[in-house]
């Protein structure tokens, strides 16, 4: 308590600071990257205090930060800026799993959404568009679009192994995180980065069989990025 | 490419000891990054087997040559520093070319073209060739940077956190590359950080350094999934692992002397409440791709991984056990 703050290790400076803001009672925070000076281990740590703190005190809080993770972990709501322009406001789990637009998608998450690029025209009530000649089942598509640049959106955790699916890739690399790892896989249509348990091991070159999970696909329109209206989206609407 | 071996190396600066009695052996064609924080010893361990550092004991060993009066230039390393350090007022494809230009190397023009653009390619700079590398991004810089050192082939790269300047994202395509580059060319490499998830994705095998010590050698799953003290289980996993007294979460069967029990979420089953209940969710963090869990037992906080759809909010009573956790003794020794 009595050090001079010079004697104080990152940390516990950054606390500090905090801890002066706080003791003002304001009505309003507004924290600009207050915790991107730290090292990867104590990052995680103070992202858990300020957040805990959060959830004792209530204080209206703005914080602003390039970091999608610090974002995810701590905010009742995200606003994805670009630009100068808000691209979606919503909570966490909105902007992850509906995401509004192409840059949201690639933004947020780690490894980010992969998309898959391919030309097609879309009507009202379809359940599957074709991608190189596979068929892939997604949500009830909502609106109707003339042949245009699609993008299939699928998050790497939404891949699964099967070796006989019709969509293939050969393993291009896998990194072992612990409890999960993520493989990516060559396909035609690029890279593709999946989660999954961490159990099986993979060879690089080895030959994979793809399935992705149909009722978590966004659909994109490339031209504008926006998001192509789906059942997906419009049940986030109303419930 | 060649064998690198450090035998029983000591060296101090004044006072502090930067490295203790290390004896660590990297392979021919083998990855192996050192990770602990910083002070831990991986910059002076890089420095010693370059030749930037004497070692006050202890040998370093290339290829089995003794490097002991061996002066930098003679020992045949690349070395990639953390701050990338360009020539300015050289294009980047001069810049690639420049250590091939040593009158020592008597290279061809086409040999030396060739191993430019061959190289740009691995790391995807063969775009910007002809910029000057003030004109270039940080990402660009640190891979032409990496590109530098690849295209010497050298008898070992060493490489002091060289990602850790740059953003999330480019830092993990050039991780993938970089593990990638490394097996198609079969290079030996040894790579020092802070970061554990540079350590897990792309070591054949870490070495965990604390205060100069190399505490344990072995494959990421090892290093994970069996480590020998509490220090060890502390530096790999995401969430931290939870380290609790013994007998707080019923489960498992510690062995005598067990004092601290470590649970990651693979030792962790969490089960409705019904009225057996022995712990709280505190708060949620929605991670997108999966939650965290905050959970309180007895005045405890512990954190597990869940899946996102898992029907649970703060304020839920469940019922937390263990599943064969990691067992540790008052000296922080793993029991087994």
């Amino acid at each position: 308590m009595t050090n001079p703050s010079p004697g104080l290790a990152g940390g516990d400076r950054q606390r500090v600071a905090l801890g002066r803001a706080i003791v003002r009672r304001p009505k309003c925070f507004l924290m600009d990257e207050p915790l991107g000076t730290l090292d990867a281990e104590f990052h995680e740590v103070m992202v858990h205090e300020l957040r805990e703190l959060h959830n004792r005190i209530h204080a209206t809080t703005v914080y602003v930060t390039h970091d999608q993770h610090e974002a995810m972990a701590m905010a009742d709501k995200i606003a994805v800026m670009n630009h100068g322009i808000i691209e979606q406001f919503g909570t966490p789990q909105e902007i992850y799993n509906r995401p509004a637009s192409m840059y949201v998608a690639d933004f947020i998450g780690s490894p980010p959404m992969n998309f898959l690029k391919f030309t097609s025209g879309l009507q009202k009530g379809m359940r599957s568009v074709s991608v190189e000649g596979v068929e892939i089942a997604l949500p009830e598509v909502h609106q109707d679009m003339a042949v245009s640049e699609l993008a299939l959106g699928v998050r790497p955790e939404h891949i699964r192994f099967n070796d006989s699916s019709i969509l293939r890739g050969s393993v291009y690399g896998a990194e072992y995180l612990g409890t999960n790892q993520i493989v990516a896989v060559e396909t035609g249509k690029g890279l593709l980065k999946a989660r999954v348990p961490a159990d099986r091991t993979f060879r690089i070159g080895e030959t994979v069989g793809l399935e992705l999970n149909s009722e978590k696909l966004s659909l994109f329109d490339c031209t504008s990025g926006r998001a192509v209206k789906s059942s997906l989206y419009t049940e986030a609407r109303h419930g | 490419m060649a064998e690198v071996s450090l035998q029983n190396i000591s060296k101090s600066f004044g006072e502090s000891k930067a490295v203790r009695n290390l004896t660590l052996t990297i392979r021919d064609g083998e990855f192996v990054v050192l990770l602990g924080p910083t002070g831990a010893g991986k910059t002076t361990t890089l420095r010693l087997i370059a030749g930037l550092e004497k070692p006050d004991t202890g040998r370093v060993t290339i290829g089995g040559q003794d490097m002991a009066g061996a002066a930098p230039a003679g020992r045949d390393v690349a070395f990639v520093f953390q701050q990338y350090s360009l020539y300015p007022h050289l294009t980047v494809y001069e810049n690639l070319a420049f250590p091939l230009r040593s009158p020592a190397r008597r290279l061809s023009a086409d040999e030396i073209d060739r191993r430019v653009r061959e190289v740009a390619r691995m790391v995807r700079i063969d775009h910007k060739l002809e910029n000057r590398s003030t004109r270039l991004s940080g990402g660009e810089m640190q891979r032409v940077a990496i590109g530098r050192a690849l295209v010497r082939k050298p008898s070992i790269y060493l490489m002091d956190e060289p990602l850790s300047s740059l953003d999330a994202k480019l830092r993990g395509e050039l991780r993938l590359e970089l593990k990638r580059i490394q097996s198609e060319l079969g290079s030996t490499l040894l790579y020092v950080t802070h970061d554990q998830i540079e350590a897990m994705t792309m070591a054949d095998r870490i070495g965990i350094l604390n205060d100069g010590e190399l505490i344990q050698l072995g494959t990421p799953r090892e290093i994970y999934s069996n480590p020998v003290n509490l220090h060890v289980a502390a530096r790999l996993g995401q969430p931290h692992i939870n380290l609790i007294p013994e007998g707080l979460v019923p489960g498992g069967q510690p062995p005598s002397g067990t004092k601290t029990i470590g649970a990651r979420t693979e030792h962790l089953e969490i089960h409705a409440g019904n009225g057996t209940a022995n712990a709280e969710i505190d708060w949620i963090e929605h991670l997108g791709d999966q939650s965290h869990l905050h959970l309180r037992i007895a005045g405890h906080k512990l954190v597990t991984l869940a899946n996102p759809y898992v029907p649970v909010k703060p304020g839920d009573k469940i019922k937390l056990t263990l599943k064969d956790p990691l067992y540790f003794g008052s000296d922080g020794q793993r029991l087994v």
